[in-house]
């Protein structure tokens, strides 16, 4: 079924949001999304700890699942300890921090 | 072949750069950039010596990141790692073209190099060239 236009920038951006999650999970410190600027849906990029060992296998997982869901994006990273002494000052207004749900704990 | 021959006078022009010290920024963002369009030319030599023709408009970019995918890197011929270097590159020259708020930073310029090392290595290889 055709996607609506107008709630089709933030449709891409939820599924992002879902899928940087479970690929990048504890990697994962903030995204800054931005765009489009041609043809892609949007651009954006990931705030890492640490670039996991397999970066492009997880990274490939997350196009693979965008594309399937009609949306052309594009996406980079960084890593924490490349960052520059002003950008570690001031992460939390270049990026917008990730919030990984821990499983709440069964109460009785 | 103007690609590769393109692409390589961008790399020299890129160290030779650095070779100066750190460029400035509005240099660091043509670096970038350029890389990216080295890169693309030499994904396009690839694409039409397998026999294709590539669209005329702006869909290009994707087009070809999809034909490496599928005439490539599913033939075992590409590795996933090269054709992802040659997007990444693409998201690093939006941001260089059109983010001028976010500062253009040198590792972002030393990035795009490994990228483009790594993508133009693979097509070297491929096409064979001395």
């Amino acid at each position: 079924m055709p996607r609506k236009k107008t709630n089709r920038k933030a449709d891409v951006k939820k599924l992002v949001e879902r899928l940087v999650k479970k690929e990048f999970g504890d990697y994962l410190l903030g995204v800054r999304f931005d765009g489009p600027y041609e043809e892609e849906d949007i651009d954006f990029d990931l705030l890492l700890k640490e670039e996991p060992n397999d970066y492009v296998e997880r990274a490939e997982r997350i196009y693979e699942r965008l594309g399937k869901a009609g949306f052309y994006v594009l996406f980079s990273h960084d890593v924490w300890y490349e960052l520059e002494e002003d950008e570690k000052q001031n992460w939390q207004s270049l990026w917008t921090p990730v919030n990984l749900e821990k499983p709440k704990a069964k109460t009785r | 072949m103007q690609e590769i021959e393109f692409a390589r006078a961008v790399w020299r022009l890129t160290e030779a750069i650095f070779e100066l010290g750190v460029p400035s920024e509005p240099i660091r963002r043509m670096m970038v950039s350029r890389l990216y369009y080295a890169a693309y030319h030499v994904a396009l030599l690839l694409l039409r010596n397998a026999g294709l023709t590539p669209p005329i408009d702006r869909s290009i970019h994707q087009w070809a990141l999809n034909e490496l995918r599928r005439r490539f890197v599913n033939t075992g011929r590409m590795s996933w790692a090269a054709r992802n270097a040659l997007r990444e590159l693409r998201r690093l020259r939006n941001q260089a073209d059109y983010r001028l708020d976010l500062r253009a930073r040198e590792r972002d310029v030393r990035r795009a190099m490994h990228l483009f090392r790594t993508f133009f290595d693979e097509c070297h290889r491929i096409l064979g060239v001395t």
